[in-house]
């Protein structure tokens, strides 16, 4: 029965993942890599944050401080493997540079790739034991917790893996840049945005969903600034694109030629409209042709009138031989 | 430098708050809540029908309304709009008109009785047939004879839902904690104004699996067994059966010393006295079969009696006349235990197979069996009523062990009523016998007349309460207590026998023992880990009330093993045996058995002792499964089979409404569809978005 709830909330939570992967990793060999050489970084951070929370398992602590300890750990723990993560592609890259001699792949796509890979494996780590449990014909609401929990639930992975892509992307530029403050706000949101999380038990839904979004939104903003976006391309990015494409010849020269030429027609019609020459060659043409079809039509009837008066003489002529 | 600040407030504000809301469950357990210890109604099959219940192999769900008046009834069948339902009933409501009301409304997914115990008890409560073991016994002879033509009803108040194919499950929940459990559940989430408000909220469910793998009839799922695939060979059903316990008063002679003047028993014909009762019960929910009247009354009274002779006879004294006390499996489901003893003895296979090259007591047979008194149903009757004699035939014998009984039975305050002979006997053992070889001097004596007065005969109700049992533990008995009744129907039954045995009424001073019967009576109804059945070895025993369903052949019940003992135990001699030398070689001596107690009976503190005894067991597995090739159609031996089952479990869980469940799919579908097209317009604009400047 509830496999409708189990579908609506894997949706929701990896909705994004699974559009980046298959539009645009899927394609590129060295980005799957990618995608999964940082799924596995991932994977590491988690083994070692478990490893150190067996050790702060063996101190007698208040369970509530335990847990929060753990979360803080495991956050280190993974924006530290995200930085060792950095320095390994800085080395593919690099090679793969020396190989080919010139960029195979773009940096930021490769920072983007690494991205999703955290993303995915942090959301399927995060939400697949509440899925699971959600297959079965309930629902969260005996106990405690209301009807809410899974979709709160599957909306905190969908930001975490939204999230993880910002802040790789984020991370890896300001590593190159050098940028303190970038760095920073990439490790005090994820803590952030994590100890969060902790609260979807305690049944404040909309306390750590909306703040979440809040971040996302906030970190979605400076990714877009380290990627290389401005508010004008933003803007730009909405206005209606002109493309021109041309294989006419096997000379790039001559498609080239071609294209500004084309280009040329194009941007004349886009902003003249009306007025543009083209428009204008068009008008005239209909114009004149609409005047030859109107002549031949006018002849076409006179042809017809003259036809239909000759056959009204015979006829008569024949009524008269008859009557005489 | 303020933002900064501000994002350091919220962090520490955030962690603090979640310093008291944080726990680590896992949300399954969140989700469910166990019902456990539910007794659940499972499918027993016959040669030609299935009977009982059975849910889908993943169980049924259904949305909880509790039944406490008809009106409930009426809103469920009419007016609720959010099937499929869990009946959850009361006994009182749980009739069977209730149940077929509820199976053709089409909107019922299960039936969840709730007793605490506590509750006042309903009237009657029998699911049973009118008339238990209506095509067996006697019927096979001489055709039925219960409720035809103006004869009464032996179970008036049966309803026959046992004997029924429900399609849905039916659960028995005792524990208090469950019933509150879901009592808070309903009222939180199902109770409403008006019916469509069911739909538009999440419910309260019951998940119940008793899912059962075997169907159609004995016959077609004793084949379906058989089939073997490349890896398991898996089992759809078992026949029903277990042991019967057999005991001689005397020990039996074997055939060398027979020839020789042996202080032994040699068997002539119409011998040997037979003292029988049944040892099963039945009732709709594994695992909850008490039977106070049905069962456990007539066993304690026959052990006491076996007990007794054994202390009024001494063993120097032989006598011609030997008593076999028989306690017979499997009664409930058209006499398997005794059906099987006469096979055997028309066999002369009982209580085993000749073996000439060993030493053994020759096989006993029917024509051995003299006068024949079986206990059944008994209960104190109400002060100044007798208990009532069935015979089905007037015959000298049955005429004499009436008035030994009479007689008797005036010293002890026990007084019997002779029915006329009767073709229409009460369901009773001895129709077996009676069937087979028809001048049998046999009785049955019965609490009840021509209609049980039992009300709740077969079923969970016929518990401690039913006989109004209170554990006296070595305090006095009280004067109106059923111990003292059963003690005394005890002395004149040994009496009885002791004429029969050796032809002279009693003149000695043994009478039976009182507390010997508080102690009886309290293990066999309230406490199975009692001293007396530790003592007799069972330290394993579950320490709570005995269940007397008879059980499926490979995995035999705890209460013939149990009395076994105990009839060892109390008539048992002493040996000097060490535990190494205490078991019986069967290749030099089958007529006595060892058991290895751990206290005398009276005397908890004594050491460990190896006993001699002349108790036995035999098989109780019906004939049917035993003939090559029986027709399982034709009706002449017992063909009960009871399902395999995986698991029989019962779950409390809040149901999503189906409006949530469509709102959350399309919710996700929507993000899906969002994301396919933001990703792809980041993607296809993507030169100008990155490209700065």
């Amino acid at each position: 029965m509830t496999l409708c709830e189990f579908f609506g909330c894997a949706f929701i939570g990896f909705g994004p993942a699974i559009a980046m992967l298959t539009l645009t990793i899927a394609q590129d060999p060295v980005l799957v890599i990618i995608v999964f050489g940082s799924g596995f970084f991932w994977l590491l951070s988690s083994l070692v944050s478990s490893g150190l929370w067996l050790l702060i398992g063996l101190t007698s602590m208040a369970h509530t401080i335990h847990l929060v300890l753990s979360v803080t750990l495991s956050v280190l723990c993974q924006e530290g493997f995200r930085y060792l993560l950095y320095l390994t592609m800085k080395m593919f890259n690099n090679g793969l540079n020396n190989m080919f001699d010139s960029n195979v792949v773009n940096w930021k796509m490769m920072s983007y790739a690494a991205g999703v890979g955290f993303g995915v494996m942090s959301g399927v780590f995060s939400v697949v034991n509440v899925l699971a449990d959600a297959v079965g014909p309930a629902t969260v609401g005996l106990k405690t917790g209301s009807d809410k929990f899974l979709l709160a639930s599957a909306s905190l992975a969908f930001c975490f893996v939204l999230l993880h892509v910002f802040w790789s992307v984020i991370f890896f530029h300001a590593v190159d840049t050098a940028n303190f403050a970038k760095i920073s706000w990439v490790i005090v949101t994820h803590l952030l945005a994590s100890t969060l999380t902790l609260l979807n038990t305690s049944g404040h839904y909309s306390a750590v969903v909306i703040p979440n979004y809040v971040i996302v939104l906030l970190t979605a903003g400076i990714a877009f600034r380290a990627a290389g976006g401005t508010l004008n391309s933003l803007k730009s990015s909405f206005s209606p694109r002109i493309v021109v494409r041309c294989h006419e010849s096997r000379s790039l020269e001559q498609n080239r030629k071609i294209a500004r030429e084309r280009l040329l027609t194009l941007l004349d019609n886009h902003i003249n409209g009306e007025d543009s020459v083209e428009a204008q060659i068009k008008r005239e043409t209909k114009r004149v042709s609409d005047i030859i079809s109107e002549m031949k039509r006018e002849r076409r009837e006179k042809i017809r009138k003259l036809k239909e008066s000759v056959a009204n003489a015979k006829k008569t002529s024949n009524d008269s031989q008859e009557n005489s | 430098m303020f933002s900064q600040h501000f994002i350091i407030l919220i962090f520490t504000l955030t962690y603090l708050s979640c310093l008291s809301n944080v726990n680590g469950q896992r949300l399954k357990e969140l989700m469910y809540e166990n019902i456990d210890g539910a007794f659940a109604c499972f499918r027993r099959l016959n040669g030609t029908h299935q009977f009982g219940c059975t849910s889908a192999r993943s169980g049924n769900v259904g949305v909880i309304h509790i039944i406490e008046s008809q009106s409930d009834v009426d809103w469920l069948v009419k007016d609720s709009l959010a099937p499929p339902y869990v009946a959850v009933v009361h006994p009182s409501m749980f009739t069977k008109s209730l149940l077929l009301s509820l199976q053709s409304s089409g909107k019922v997914n299960g039936v969840a009785v709730i007793n605490n115990g506590s509750a006042e008890r309903p009237e009657s409560f029998s699911h049973e047939d009118s008339c238990p073991n209506r095509y067996s016994g006697l019927s096979l002879r001489q055709g039925q004879t219960c409720g035809v033509q103006e004869q009464k009803v032996w179970n008036p108040s049966g309803t026959s839902i046992l004997l029924m194919d429900w399609n849905f499950p039916i659960f028995y929940v005792t524990e208090q904690s469950h019933i509150n459990r879901l009592y808070d559940c309903h009222q939180t989430h199902n109770v409403v104004p008006h019916p469509a408000d069911q739909l538009d909220r999440s419910l309260c469910a019951l998940e119940l699996r008793s899912h059962m793998y075997a169907s159609v009839n004995s016959k077609k799922c004793i084949q379906r067994n058989s089939y073997k695939t490349l890896f398991s060979q898996m089992s759809f059903c078992d026949p029903l059966g277990g042991k019967n316990v057999w005991q001689t008063l005397f020990p039996r002679s074997t055939l060398k010393e027979s020839s020789v003047k042996s202080d032994k028993q040699v068997e002539s014909n119409g011998s040997i006295a037979v003292l029988a009762a049944r040892l099963d019960a039945n009732s709709m929910f594994d695992g909850l079969v008490p039977s106070s009247v049905g069962a456990v009354t007539s066993i304690v009274t026959l052990i006491a009696t076996a007990e007794l002779l054994h202390k009024m006879i001494p063993p120097s004294e032989s006598y011609e006349n030997n008593v076999l006390f028989l306690l017979l499996s499997g009664e409930s489901y058209d006499y398997i235990g005794s059906s099987r003893i006469v096979y055997d003895m028309k066999h002369g296979v009982f209580p085993v197979i000749p073996d000439p090259s060993v030493a053994q007591p020759p096989p006993i047979g029917l024509h051995h069996i003299g006068p024949f008194i079986e206990l059944s149903q008994l209960n104190k009757p109400p002060l100044g009523h007798p208990l009532h004699i069935h015979r089905l035939n007037a015959s000298s014998e049955t005429d004499k062990l009436i008035s030994y009984l009479k007689r008797n039975g005036q010293y002890w305050d026990i007084q019997f009523k002779d029915l006329p002979p009767s073709k229409n006997l009460p369901p009773a053992s001895l129709q077996t016998f009676l069937a087979e070889k028809p001048d049998i001097p046999g009785i049955i004596v019965t609490e009840h007349a021509m209609q049980y007065s039992n009300q709740f005969y077969h079923s969970v109700l016929d518990d401690i309460n039913n006989i109004k049992f209170k554990y006296s533990n070595g305090s006095r008995v009280a004067d109106d207590s059923i111990q003292l009744y059963l003690r005394n129907l005890t002395n004149t039954l040994a009496h009885t026998l002791y004429e029969h045995v050796t032809g002279k009424p009693y003149v000695g001073a043994a009478i039976a023992d009182l507390s010997l019967m508080d102690e009886l009576l309290y293990c066999y109804l309230e406490q199975s880990n009692c001293t007396l059945f530790q003592s007799a070895g069972n330290t394993i025993s579950p320490a709570k009330p005995l269940s007397y369903y008879v059980g499926v052949k490979h995995v035999p019940g705890l209460v013939p093993v149990l009395s076994g003992s105990v009839l060892a135990l109390l008539t048992g001699t002493q040996t000097s045996f060490n535990e190494t030398h205490c078991h019986n070689n069967v290749s030099t001596d089958q007529v006595y058995q060892y058991i290895w107690a751990n206290s005398k009976w009276n005397d908890s503190a004594s050491p460990k002792v190896c006993l001699q005894t002349t108790m036995n067991f035999s098989d109780a597995v019906s004939p049917a499964f035993v003939i090559e090739g029986y027709n399982m159609t034709s009706g002449q031996y017992s063909t009960w089979t009871e399902s395999v089952w995986p698991e029989l479990t019962a779950k409390l869980f809040v149901k999503p409404s189906f409006r949530h469940e469509l709102m959350t799919l399309s919710l996700g579908v929507t993000v899906l569809v969002l994301s396919f097209a933001g990703v792809l317009f980041i993607k296809v604009r993507k030169e100008i978005l990155f490209s700065p400047g």
